[in-house]
């Protein structure tokens, strides 16, 4: 149960964050320069504007049960797994590239949060 | 350039640690009102953070710290921002071992500053998004 709602609260954040990046992207497709209101329109009538409001409205709720399960000086920096796994979605979804320094410090990070887990 | 970095790096960073501080004394404070199954408690729970001005506040000084990040990352090239993610990082573990009297052990310390070196060196990353924009 505990690490179900600490994985529950790393992906729907994933999601937040990948959802928010898709629905801004869609907008480097637009030939002519629109002004900044349209292009605050076109991302927030976007469906994946309103998918990932709905990831965020479910991270908000698992946390708000980790803050009442854990202490907030372990949940905190676990949360930054969560990088991690923006960093391998972007490379699948976005085809972003992952160079050395990226792999070298998701892997330090993997390393920190497996300590952080042992201090429980 | 010490003033432009106190006037868009310093407020984010204090207002997202704050507003975690509080959330979590109060949180830490709720009792709840019956002895009932868990995912009803969980659901009270939510329904006393929402209903609570200073969870509200809390709430709203995390967002206004994400939304005041995100002025930020207009300003400074990101791998010059991305080490304050650190020093948050820092200030939350700090904080809740001084503030909400919270046991940080060996473990957790040494944790943390993995986390927080390997933040650093994804930030010495030198692959820019604009640079990259083929599709």
């Amino acid at each position: 149960m505990d690490f179900l709602i600490v994985a529950a609260t790393i992906i729907s954040r994933t999601f937040t964050d990948i959802s928010f990046k898709a629905a801004v992207d869609q907008d480097y497709t637009a030939q002519q320069p629109i002004s900044i209101l349209t292009q605050a329109k076109r991302v927030i009538c976007s469906k994946y504007f309103s998918i990932g409001l709905i990831f965020s409205t479910i991270h908000v709720y698992t946390w708000i049960i980790c803050l009442k399960k854990f202490d907030l000086s372990f949940i905190y920096p676990m949360l930054s797994v969560s990088y991690v796994c923006i960093m391998i979605t972007g490379r699948i979804l976005f085809k972003e590239t992952l160079d050395k320094y990226k792999i070298i410090g998701m892997a330090i990070i993997t390393i920190g949060s497996i300590l952080l887990a042992k201090s429980v | 350039m010490i003033k432009k970095c106190l006037k868009y790096i310093a407020p984010p960073i204090l207002l997202t640690s704050l507003g975690e501080f509080i959330l979590k004394a109060s949180i830490n404070s709720y009792q709840a009102p019956t002895p009932s199954t868990p995912m009803s408690s969980y659901l009270n729970l939510a329904a006393y953070v929402f209903s609570n001005p200073i969870t509200i506040l809390s709430l709203i000084m995390v967002i206004t710290g994400g939304i005041l990040w995100l002025g930020a990352m207009s300003k400074f090239e990101l791998s010059f921002l991305y080490p304050f993610l650190s020093t948050n990082l820092m200030l939350i573990v700090i904080g809740s071992h001084v503030i909400l009297g919270e046991e940080v052990n060996l473990y957790r310390y040494i944790g943390v500053m993995l986390i927080m070196t390997g933040l650093v060196i994804i930030s010495k990353s030198p692959y820019k998004a604009s640079a990259n924009k083929t599709n």
